[in-house]
């Protein structure tokens, strides 16, 4: 069974009526690192919308796991770090409370919970703090986001990706500002995951890193332009042809 | 409903004896302000109103939604007028007419690319204009004065406990949903990967919103409530870095100003609304200045040494 399987996907914003998606098509199967690269304005982020489910598309079918998102968006089953644009960082919360925004779905099953909403035990904290050191951000638990640099915050999103132990992971450019040695780590976790069965999707601009890591790589620009293995489809001719065809 | 009425009177007697209780431990001179039953109904009045506003004012100032807040409150009038004219609560008239053009607004900032503060701006002043056109043909302006500006020594023991329900309810679901609505002000797309419902939450709020200014509308008036809508939770922001504590002392501004301002309101036969009004200003203008982080004080001083290390 596929992981992410879309028919013919469209989507648009009600601001103008081109597409921004143009009938996506895609098989995903579980334990990939798929790169989606693709130039500014190619609907990547909005494509990561969808598949969350926090945009309809206009037309076309999506199945996670062969489930509508709906009925998977309840289990959690997917983790999503977003782009910096769509956070605002001055929102008043602390760095682990933003990890534990990704512990929601394993709260919520208890009525207890929902009695007592400021009560959370002890063993998310466990968890959270786990998520929090892999990504060397433990230090900063109790932080506010506003105090924490371009880097740092990439990194707590991720955190809250890792504690949401989620089977699919949609990563939007999440090595921007992060430095080298960060990076590292991260693709180690990121590959440890993938070995358990963990679909990744990363959003990246960086062709010649996600042409070491990747599985596989999707072209996108409104269209899926090229799908396949990342040394073919990945080359900076081909691609600079490809985008100038579209 | 007449049991409704009659558990709502004995719960509001219930709490005013209870703040009855409080109040005859401060000094004789505050104290004897309030030995009037009419005091005694605009000091419970307020102070719900305060909680509530204070509570409500840290997600409106999080979302961006202080014009909403303004746009909605105006809008209320001819639901009022509306009101008067059928012969019911005029309660029923304002929410109903507030919660219209409130998911009208709300309808348009998801859906549209007109700009936000064109589209309120033209909506409110529509509905307030029509609003005054009915009220100047049906009422007198003591009544146009009341609703602009609150009367809130006038509250009636019926309208108390309207506020009262609509205290309880609110505050019932702000917290039961803090987690949520937490996550949907901050990450929506986080919220919807969590299966949270967004758009039921997007108007939900709007909803509380709604029912707060038409709770206020007696105790500060449809001009000024967005004030109560906006400062306490600005407050507050300005002082912390946690949602649950920004609430927290959201709250308090709200309720201290209510008092406050209530009780000055009396002492210098001021009106009410306007005095609240001031004093959570007065607060607000406080913290700018004396915020431990991002008071302008703070960073004058701060400003200065840097200068002199150089
Ligand atoms: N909220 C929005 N309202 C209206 N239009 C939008 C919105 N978000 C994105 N768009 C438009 O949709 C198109 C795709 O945007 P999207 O954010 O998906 O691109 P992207 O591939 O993620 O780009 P980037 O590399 O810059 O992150 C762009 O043309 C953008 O202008
Ligand atoms: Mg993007």
């Amino acid at each position: 069974m596929y992981a992410i399987m879309a028919r013919s996907i469209s989507a648009a914003y009600p601001t103008s009526t081109d597409l921004v998606l143009n009938r996506i098509d895609l098989e995903l199967p579980p334990g990939e690192l798929i790169a989606l690269v693709g130039p500014n304005g190619a609907g990547k982020s909005t494509l990561f919308k969808i598949i969350v489910g926090q945009k309809k598309a206009l037309r076309g079918q999506l199945r996670i796991f062969g489930e509508p998102t709906h009925v998977q968006q309840r289990r959690g089953v997917v983790a999503y770090a977003p782009q910096e644009g769509f956070i605002d960082w001055d929102f008043p919360i602390e760095v682990r409370d933003v990890v534990l925004t990704g512990r929601y779905n394993h709260l919520r099953s208890s009525v207890a919970s929902r009695l007592f909403p400021f009560a959370i035990n002890k063993s998310q904290w466990l968890v959270i703090d786990k998520a929090l050191e892999m990504v060397g951000m433990k230090s900063f638990a109790r932080k506010p986001i506003s105090a924490l640099s371009g880097g740092q915050k990439k990194r707590v999103f991720l955190a809250r990706a890792l504690a949401q132990e989620a089977s699919i992971l949609l990563l939007d450019e999440p090595f921007n500002g992060v430095d080298k040695e960060s990076e590292e780590t991260i693709i180690q976790i990121l590959l440890a995951l993938k070995e358990r069965g963990c679909t990744i999707i990363m959003a990246s601009h960086d062709l010649n890193r996600m042409r070491e890591i990747a599985d596989r790589a999707i072209v996108l620009n409104k269209r899926i332009i090229a799908d396949g293995s990342p040394e073919k489809v990945l080359d900076e001719k081909i691609i600079s042809e490809l985008f100038q065809l579209s | 409903m007449i049991m409704i009425m009659r558990f709502g009177e004995a719960l509001v007697t219930f709490l005013i004896n209870g703040l009855m209780v409080i109040v005859n431990i401060l000094p004789p001179s505050i104290a004897e302000v309030f030995q009037f039953a009419f005091m005694q109904r605009a000091l419970l009045t307020s102070i719900l109103v305060g909680i509530l506003c204070g509570v409500l004012s840290c997600f409106v100032v999080l979302k961006g939604w202080s014009l909403l807040g303004d746009a909605v409150s105006h809008a209320v009038l001819p639901g009022v007028a509306g009101a008067y004219l059928l012969g019911i609560p005029f309660a029923i008239g304002a929410f109903i007419a507030g919660a219209l053009s409130a998911l009208g607004m709300g309808f348009i900032e998801r859906n549209t690319r007109i700009k936000q503060d064109a589209s309120m701006g033209i909506m409110f002043t529509t509905c307030f204009a029509l609003g005054i056109v009915m009220i100047s043909r049906i009422a007198t302006t003591t009544h146009l004065m009341h609703i602009l500006f609150g009367n809130v020594l006038g509250v009636s023991m019926s309208s108390l406990i309207l506020t009262l329900a609509v205290s309880v309810a609110v505050l019932g679901l702000v917290y039961f949903f803090f987690r949520e609505i937490l996550l949907y002000i901050f990450d929506p797309i986080q919220a919807a990967a969590m299966g949270i419902k967004t758009s039921f939450l997007h108007y939900g709020l709007m909803l509380l919103i709604t029912l707060a200014i038409v709770a206020s509308l007696e105790t500060v008036g449809i001009i000024l409530v967005v004030a109560m809508l906006i400062t306490p939770g600005a407050t507050a922001y300005l002082l912390v870095n946690k949602l649950s504590h920004m609430v927290l002392i959201g709250t308090f501004v709200g309720f201290f100003s209510a008092v406050v301002g209530l009780y000055l309101s009396f002492v210098y036969n001021i009106v009410s609304g306007g005095a609240i009004v001031l004093v959570a200003s007065a607060i607000f203008l406080l913290a700018a200045l004396f915020a431990p982080q991002q008071g302008i004080l703070r960073n004058l001083i701060f400003n200065r040494f840097q200068r002199f290390e150089k």
